[in-house]
């Protein structure tokens, strides 16, 4: 029986800020969308201004209503990133066996670590300690044999808590919960199954499965009842390869022109190059994604002879694939890059282009540490300059 | 046309030209093999507008003509006769009569005169090399040919003379082998050309053994013919610029190691087990004496070994695809192999070892930086 250890950092873009700027804490931290906009969704509250129902994923217009003092910050992701990879440190001097589920929840096997301290408690007591004491920001942390069971006792012990699930015990522990704890369970399964009186997962685990395959589908019944009686994967992959990286843009007028339609798409392109070099990524692969104006989705895709994380390549690699988007003569509502087939740090190198290789490699990333200092806005390719204003307002 | 011959003379070479004419093809007369019977000979002509085969054998002719005939539906009918002389005939409506004792079968044929006309060469003054050391040249080079068809101009083996003889290339843009002989060629004669891989592949099957046969070669500006053993294979050559090899073969390595080739072998095959398709990468770790090879795969596992090199100097690591190193290590001969290195970042040199490093073959591979 493996133990698996959930942290999740508590409230953590709100936290990063107040640890930035102590003057913050305590006050209702609102972050997300652009303060003067009033469009965009909050990504993150603390706890202060969570009391007044606010929420992540709420429009802004909304959380302005409910916490009119509440402090608005745009949030700079650059940052947030810089904490998440400290932090990231802190939970390897733990185990190597660290999966990062997000920017601010991670999954350890502890199995064999555990030993080097008193019990888990102590285990957990280091790692919130240390978070604390380096970041200035609280982690709660849950521990089960496997890694949902785990994840959902940290949810019930937020924040800055600590609850370990022994084993054999993941079933009595779920049973007493709402089903919408359960991953999978959304507002709309949970309103079926709240319907017909399923409440709680004790009730849940007792149903047949062929019943519950009427009401959600077979899968979906298969994977539900599993969660319920506390069944789930244990393995924690420390090198977890994304499958894609992708990134698109819908325009709040549909567009019929096909230079401004390109600008906007390298300047796509730019973010996800610069998404794959931050993470040692190479994609073979390069699709576009167009949706007409009549809602027709196509995608384009072309497979590289080589593996890049070069813009020049992909923007190459789409300027073979939009005459083919082009042949639909109809306006456009949506463009969008996706680069998949990828790869994690291993460059193959090359005989005979490394050197000019090296060299575009060598100004990208000198270009994306300037961004990571000055913003990302501040250093473009040339042809997407002149569609900046447009193309930020439809990336927020 | 009409002539006699011995079935299982004809089947050998039909055979022999098969492997060319395509199952299906858009010029549906591709699809037939051509059949001359001229003099006391019958010459067999197969192609897909980019490879040619000929083949001559001797028959008793009674009428000389030319026609075509569904290539694989004759061998197929051909391999159910009984050992026998054949007699075929063309009848004047163009049904192609195949009579062997009591069997009769009539095939339907395409005109002789829709057949693409094959260049010929004959004016060319020939090279005369040796076939069985084209062959071996071939065969150790042709695994290193780039398969990416946008890479065109590195979609053939590279054959260039030079003073030190016979050269042959081939690299897909990672690795890179070069195979010198200079028993292959007796003239001095200058030449370069790039010769697709599907006619090397073609030859390779073809070519023979024994160390006296020689093979003449007809090369033109944009043709090569080899001609050999009543064989005639010809292809367009590849146009464009092979790159140029010779900038890319290191000149000095600093570190040098000879191994058991049979042990080696061992090793990067069981690292190479390790591996999977989306992590194809060993990494060698040359530090304190020892050669160890590390690979760690997610999804799969980890792999260790040490060797005991006598490595004295600074710890340098260097990863590999293992694949690359089993493909080379298949055409190297003798007990022992000459491992070569700069550093972690250059590409790495495998050689034949004898008394010293062998260089008339060079194998060049480029690392995997992690």
């Amino acid at each position: 029986m493996r133990r698996i250890l959930h942290i999740d950092m508590d409230a953590f873009f709100a936290s990063v800020e107040v640890a930035r700027n102590p003057a913050l804490r305590g006050k209702a931290v609102i972050i997300g969308g652009n303060p003067e906009d009033r469009r965009g969704v909050v990504s993150s509250a603390s706890y202060e201004a969570r009391s007044f129902g606010v929420r992540s994923a709420m429009p802004i217009v909304r959380a302005r209503q409910l916490c009119p003092h509440g402090i608005f910050i745009r949030g700079s992701h650059s940052v947030y990133g810089e904490v998440s990879r400290r932090i990231r440190e802190i939970l390897h001097s733990v185990t190597p066996l660290v999966q990062m589920a997000s920017i601010d929840e991670a999954h350890l096997d502890i199995t064999g670590s555990v030993h080097l301290f008193e019990n888990e408690a102590a285990l957990a007591a280091f790692l919130k300690r240390k978070i604390v004491e380096q970041e200035q920001i609280t982690a709660t942390i849950g521990i089960a044999s496997n890694k949902m069971v785990a994840k959902i006792a940290a949810n019930q012990c937020k924040p800055d808590g600590f609850l370990a699930i022994a084993p054999g015990q993941e079933e009595e522990f779920l049973a007493a919960l709402s089903v919408s704890e359960l991953p999978g369970v959304g507002p709309r399964s949970r309103e079926i199954l709240e319907m017909r009186g399923i409440m709680t997962v004790r009730q849940l685990a007792q149903i047949p499965e062929s019943h519950l395959a009427q009401l959600m589908g077979v899968q979906a019944a298969a994977g539900l009842l599993a969660a319920a009686r506390g069944i789930a994967s244990d393995v924690v992959e420390p090198v977890r390869v994304p499958k894609s990286v992708s990134k698109e843009t819908t325009f709040s007028e549909d567009l019929a022109d096909w230079d401004e339609l390109a600008s906007v798409l390298f300047c796509l392109v730019e973010h996800c190059t610069h998404t794959l070099r931050s993470e040692g990524l190479e994609a073979r692969k390069v699709s576009l994604k167009v949706r007409y104006s009549d809602f027709e989705t196509k995608l384009f895709g072309l497979t590289l002879p080589e593996p890049t994380c070069l813009d020049t390549q992909v923007v190459d690699a789409l300027k073979v694939l939009l005459p083919k988007a082009q042949q639909r003569r109809t306006r456009v509502r949506l463009i969008g890059v996706s680069l998949s087939g990828l790869s994690k740090d291993q460059h193959q190198m090359g005989l005979f282009d490394q050197k000019e290789r090296e060299k575009w490699e060598r100004l990208l990333h000198t270009v994306d540490d300037v961004r990571d200092k000055m913003g990302f806005d501040s250093m473009r390719l040339g042809n997407t300059l002149k569609v900046r204003k447009k193309e930020d307002s439809a990336q927020d | 046309m009409k002539f006699t011959i011995s079935k299982n003379d004809l089947l050998q070479a039909l055979n022999k030209v098969k492997g060319i004419a395509p199952a299906k093809a858009a010029i549906p007369v591709l699809t037939n093999v051509l059949l001359e019977a001229e003099g006391s000979s019958l010459k067999l002509t197969s192609t897909d507008l980019k490879i040619n085969i000929e083949y001559t054998i001797d028959c008793t002719v009674q009428e000389s003509g030319a026609t075509t005939v569904h290539c694989q539906r004759i061998v197929m009918l051909l391999n159910e006769l009984p050992d026998t002389d054949v007699n075929l005939s063309l009848l004047d409506n163009g049904i192609l009569e195949l009579q062997c004792g009591l069997i009769t079968t009539k095939l339907l044929t395409v005109s002789a005169d829709e057949f693409p006309t094959i260049s010929d060469m004959s004016s060319i003054e020939p090279i005369v090399f040796k076939q069985a050391v084209l062959k071996k040249l071939f065969q150790k080079t042709s695994y290193a040919i780039c398969t990416d068809q946008s890479r065109y101009n590195l979609t053939g083996l590279l054959l260039e003379t030079k003073a030190d003889g016979m050269r042959v290339v081939a690299t897909d843009g990672r690795r890179l082998t070069l195979a010198i002989s200079d028993e292959a060629v007796s003239s001095a004669t200058e030449m370069k050309a790039i010769i697709p891989a599907k006619t090397i592949h073609e030859l390779q099957t073809h070519l023979s053994d024994d160390e006296e046969k020689s093979v003449e070669v007809y090369f033109s500006e944009n043709r090569a013919a080899f001609v050999f053993d009543g064989l005639r294979i010809s292809c367009a050559l590849i146009e464009g610029n092979f790159p140029n090899y010779e900038l890319v073969i290191p000149k000095k390595m600093s570190k040098e190691f000879i191994l058991e080739l049979e042990t080696f072998r061992q090793c990067i095959r069981r690292a190479s087990a390790m591996t999977n398709d989306k992590f194809r990468n060993v990494k060698f770790v040359f530090n304190d004496d020892n050669m160890q090879l590390i690979v760690k795969t997610p999804d799969v596992g980890e792999y260790e070994e040490s060797l005991p090199v006598g490595y004295q100097g600074e710890k340098m690591e260097i990863s590999f695809n293992p694949y690359f190193i089993l493909d080379v290590l298949r055409y190297i001969e003798g007990d022992q192999v000459c491992l070569q290195f700069k550093d972690g970042s250059s590409p790495g040199m495998i050689k034949p070892y004898t008394e010293a490093p062998v260089d008339s073959y060079v194998n060049v591979i480029m690392p995997i930086r992690s």
